[in-house]
């Protein structure tokens, strides 16, 4: 069956069987390889995305479900040259390892601070419950999603003022590397 | 003792041992990483496995013609139609201590372990692959299953193999001092039983990987492997092919762990692709990682300490016995690593230990973080709780008074082992001040007042790493005639952040930035020879080749400089990106030198053009880290649920290379061991069934219940590497659990309960705390008898 949804802001259409599940839908149909798969029990969270702007585990969401309505994956938070504070955070604090978890991980934070731009670890640790991470003990997730909601909160945007410049010549080098 | 090596003076204005943040960052923030699963080639298929259903069972027969009829099907294979075309898959060597098994890489006429591959299916898509996996009937005839390790070593055991003479995989001996004399001349014996139960790695990405085969007959795997060398001569041996025509490609890879070894899976689907001409992927499910993946730890423990009354351990006995599971490799042997870690930091004059490791119709064991050491380093540290409990000592006292002194050092240990460098009353005196000890003391008697279950323990471990005087680690230095800096690194990264602390290393010895030096790795074709990535090796080896290969390069450069500037080579530094002839003010940019490197005519006499250099690092004996962690809990009364409320790690890892990743590390591996004491445990049934098979069955901790931390370190330099490292990956998994354990066992100790079993579930601490009150309630002359003997001296 014909399905169409906004991922990124970018209308995507395709022939899709009726029991596609959005997961697979946005890896294989949008080909957008950031949204990870961990497990098949909807246990990990790796696949974490926004629908309509609301957390989901996208392996828990048929695609036809998602017919019509937004999508948001990492990809679209952010690239190399234009990272949100979020990404920029967990950059700075070191708050991945391997990087699997890590697109799920930072979809749930950025969805935390727009509901609340000034959580606290209990209120950060409650909102990434949903998302496992096996390499960092979460000590510096959390460390990290503190320093997204400062920088947020004080309309800091290092990570912008870097790719002006990268842009303009001054700075050379691959993208994000001397923010 | 083996010589040691000359060590690197560190440049304080350098950028090695700062916090650097990661290079490799960019990608996986914006989710352009590339795992496996990620890469998609033309043409490419997908396969599927058929996986036993019985622990031990004959087959019988396997109808596949459902299978391929079905829509979308191109390919199913069973061992019968690959049987001749590939070899069986590699087992230990025949040795006196370890036993060799034969395994085909889809079973033929025996399965061992429920979820051993039987078939494959290759399809058009995921969905038909597994449909077509479905559709094949096995008809399978049941042998007795042999699952519990310690029963499988009896006599009149059913055997895993009929071919074998019994169920021991490895065994292994060793003793030191007069044991006998030691325990005559103790006041007390002390005797402690433990389990560590299996454990599954739950590394985040599953195990998978593409193979494809192209007109020139080279095949190449792409494939989430933590060897790729290794993986390399395990393809070609099974498949039968001269190594140079396979290539083996490691890309991203999310977490390792030590369970991303060889896997017959990857065999077959190479077998595969070669037999259709088109590329297959395969990436397993969760559940296939719980069934057929390795799995850790294992151990059943019985320990006897011949103690004097003030506490001093005058003599230990270890029997170790390991649940091996149905085949073997070389993680058998693990086991000889925990008898011969197990005397830990201490200074016990007389030692004799035995490990057994049993084949069961399980699931093959195999490395998981630490490999052997969580084991060993549990073993003692509850032994010497025990003690303490037992005879009324200060359990912080007793440890100080047995440390093997950093006098010592090179310390030859009962074990066998000789530990590189270590100061263990320092780091625990340390510790206890940084940790505010007193505090937590003061803490606990106040809540023991209010009635309150808390309990608090400080443990000290040491470990093994590095292992490489046998067993180097590769590395390759470039400078390009551009002036580029490119490290190929034999050891490859899933998860530990390779690129910034190597780039660190060079950036300070050709006086570039770290981000002008580029990395890569995990291409068997782009280096002639590497070894694994674990073990906490990869800084401790694979950074010293890094170091040295660097060191060579520098010398080739500055043998340059040198002729272009008109000085002599002594006195000429590299920095800012220059090299610079001290005093004489004469200087040439970096970039100079490297392009002139690459013009023949005008290099010094006899100098080959070019700036590469390669290095095979092997130090001369492997590294000790070593640290105290400590630990407050609190048991909930009611529902025997344990909360952590304190939790602070002082380790000792010789010098830091980059301290936020230490860090990283350090949390990630303490949160695992912290797991490995409360939550985790593999279950199998009385028949061998696998019961912890999803993530909802197996629980690994979550954000909203795992504590902060506070972390700490000495600083011990090794002697056996230029670095002076001494290797962090596996310190956290091997000091959390049992610091936790024993904090429990002190938060219950109103119940006079011993911990022997892991993981302590609600369930378990319970019922350790109603054994407690049904002990008290009994009249006193009926109170079952301690573990403790008491000698008349
Ligand atoms: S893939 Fe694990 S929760 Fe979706
Ligand atoms: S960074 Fe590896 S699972 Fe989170």
């Amino acid at each position: 069956m014909r399905v169409q949804m906004e991922i990124n802001g970018i209308r995507t259409e395709s022939n899709t069987d009726a029991t596609t599940l959005l997961s697979d839908f946005i890896r294989e149909e949008a080909g957008l390889t950031g949204t990870h798969a961990g497990c098949d029990t909807s246990n990990c969270g790796a696949c974490t995305v926004l629908l309509d702007g609301r957390v989901v585990k996208s392996c828990t969401v048929l695609a036809v479900q998602a017919a019509g309505r937004k999508v948001t994956t990492i990809e679209g938070l952010g690239d190399a040259n234009d990272l949100s504070p979020v990404q920029y955070a967990f950059w700075k604090k070191h708050g991945l390892q391997c990087g699997f978890c890590t697109p799920g991980m930072i979809v749930s934070a950025y969805a935390l601070l727009q509901r609340n731009p000034d959580p606290d670890e209990e209120e950060i640790r409650n909102a990434l419950a949903g998302n496992l991470c096996r390499c960092t003990g979460y000590v510096k997730i959390v460390e990290s999603v503190r320093y997204a909601a400062k920088l947020t909160r004080e309309g800091k945007t290092p990570f912008r003022a870097a790719a002006r410049r990268r842009k303009e010549g001054e700075i050379h080098g691959p993208p994000g590397e001397s923010l | 003792m083996a010589s040691t090596v000359q060590s690197l003076a560190r440049n304080e204005e350098g950028v090695l041992g700062k916090p650097m943040t990661r290079m490799e960052d960019p990608k996986f923030i914006t989710g352009t990483g590339k795992f496996i699963d990620d890469i998609r080639l033309p043409g490419m298929l997908r396969a599927a496995f058929v996986r036993a259903t019985y622990a031990h069972a004959r087959i019988l027969h396997i109808d596949i013609s459902k299978a391929i009829g079905c829509k979308g099907v191109r390919l199913v294979l069973t061992a019968a139609e690959i049987a001749d075309d590939i070899a069986e898959v590699p087992s230990v060597g025949r040795s006196k201590v370890a036993t060799a098994t034969h395994r085909q890489v889809l079973a033929s006429e025996e399965v061992n372990f429920v979820g051993e591959p039987v078939a494959l299916v290759v399809a058009d898509d995921e969905r038909s692959a597994r449909e077509g996996a479905e559709l094949i009937e096995v008809e399978y005839d049941q042998l007795p299953p042999v699952v519990d390790p310690e029963k499988a070593l009896e006599k009149g055991s059913p055997k895993v193999h009929s071919y074998l003479k019994d169920n021991v995989g490895y065994h292994f001996e060793n003793s030191f001092g007069d044991v006998k004399k030691a325990f005559a001349a103790a006041e007390h014996v002390v005797r402690v039983d433990l389990e560590f139960p299996r454990l599954n790695a739950v590394p985040l990405e599953p195990r998978d990987i593409i193979a494809s085969y192209d007109g020139e007959g080279i095949l190449t795997a792409w494939v989430a492997s933590q060897s790729p060398h290794e993986m390399r001569s395990d393809l070609a041996s099974i498949l039968g092919m001269p190594m140079p025509k396979v290539r083996v490609i490691v890309s991203d890879m999310g977490g390792g762990f030590g369970q991303k070894g060889f896997y017959p899976e990857y065999a077959s689907v190479c077998y595969a692709a070669m037999k259709l001409g088109r590329p297959v992927k395969w990436v397993e499910s969760r559940a296939e990682n719980f069934l057929a993946a390795s799995q850790g730890r294992g151990q059943t423990q019985h320990v006897e300490a011949a103690v004097t009354k003030d506490g001093r351990i005058l003599g230990l006995k270890v029997k170790v016995i390991c649940d091996g599971g149905a085949y073997s490799d070389w993680s058998i042997s693990m086991p000889e690593t925990t008898v011969q870690m197990s005397t830990g930091t201490y200074d016990i004059g007389a030692f004799s230990g035995e490990a057994f490791t049993a084949f069961t119709n399980k699931s093959p064991i195999g490395a998981y973080r630490g490999a052997s050491r969580p084991e060993a380093a549990y073993l003692i540290e509850r032994t010497v709780n025990v003690i303490a409990k037992e005879l009324k000592l200060d359990p912080v006292k007793i440890r100080l008074k047995n440390y093997v002194p950093r006098t010592k050092f090179p310390y030859h240990s009962a074990g066998g082992l000789t530990y590189d460098s270590g100061d263990y009353e320092g780091n625990m005196r340390a510790a206890l001040k940084l940790a505010k000890y007193a505090d937590m003391l003061r803490y606990q008697r106040t809540a023991r007042a209010r009635g309150e279950l808390v309990g608090v323990a400080a443990i000290t471990y040491v470990e093994v790493c590095g292992f490489g005087s046998g067993y180097p680690q590769t590395a390759a230095v470039t400078v390009t005639d551009q002036g580029d800096v490119i490290v190929t690194s034999g050891t490859t990264p899933h998860g530990q952040g390779h690129w910034t602390p190597f780039a660190q290393i060079v950036a300070d010895e050709l006086g570039v930035e770290p981000k002008e030096v580029l990395f890569r790795s995990g291409d068997t074709n782009s280096l002639p020879w590497s070894t694994i990535t674990a073990g906490s090796r990869s800084a401790v080896v694979g950074g010293s080749a890094v170091l040295l290969a660097t060191r060579r390069v520098k010398e080739k450069m500055t043998k340059i400089a040198a002729k272009t500037l008109g000085t002599g080579t002594r006195r000429l530094t590299f920095s800012k990106g220059k090299i610079y002839a001290e005093g004489s003010g004469k200087k040439v940019s970096f970039k100079e030198v490297a392009s002139i490197a690459y013009r023949p005519t005008e290099l010094p006499e006899g100098m080959e053009a070019s700036l590469y250099e390669y290095c095979a690092f092997a130090p001369p004996g492997n590294t000790f880290p070593f640290g105290t962690h400590l630990a407050m809990v609190e048991v909930d009364k009611e529902t025997g649920k344990v909360k952590i409320i304190k939790y602070v790690a002082v380790d000792d890892i010789g010098k830091v290379l980059n301290p936020l990743i230490v860090d990283g590390q350090v949390q990630g591996g303490v949160l695992q061991g912290i797991s490995q004491a409360l939550l985790e445990g593999i279950v199998y049934d009385d028949n061998g069934q696998l019961v912890t098979s999803t993530l909802s069955d197996y629980h690994i901790p979550v954000a909203d219940t795992a504590p902060s931390m506070e972390c700490y370190r000495t600083e011990t330099p090794s002697p056996f590497n230029p670095l002076g490292a001494k290797g962090v990956g596996e310190a956290g998994t091997i000091a959390a659990t049992p610091v936790i354990a024993n904090a429990v066992e002190d938060a219950l100790s109103p119940f006079e309960a011993t911990v022997e079993k892991l993981p302590l579930t609600p369930s378990y601490i319970w019922s350790l705390m109603r054994a407690g009150r049904d002990r008290a309630s009994e009249p006193s002359g009926h109170r079952k008898a301690g573990r403790l003997t008491r000698r008349s001296t």
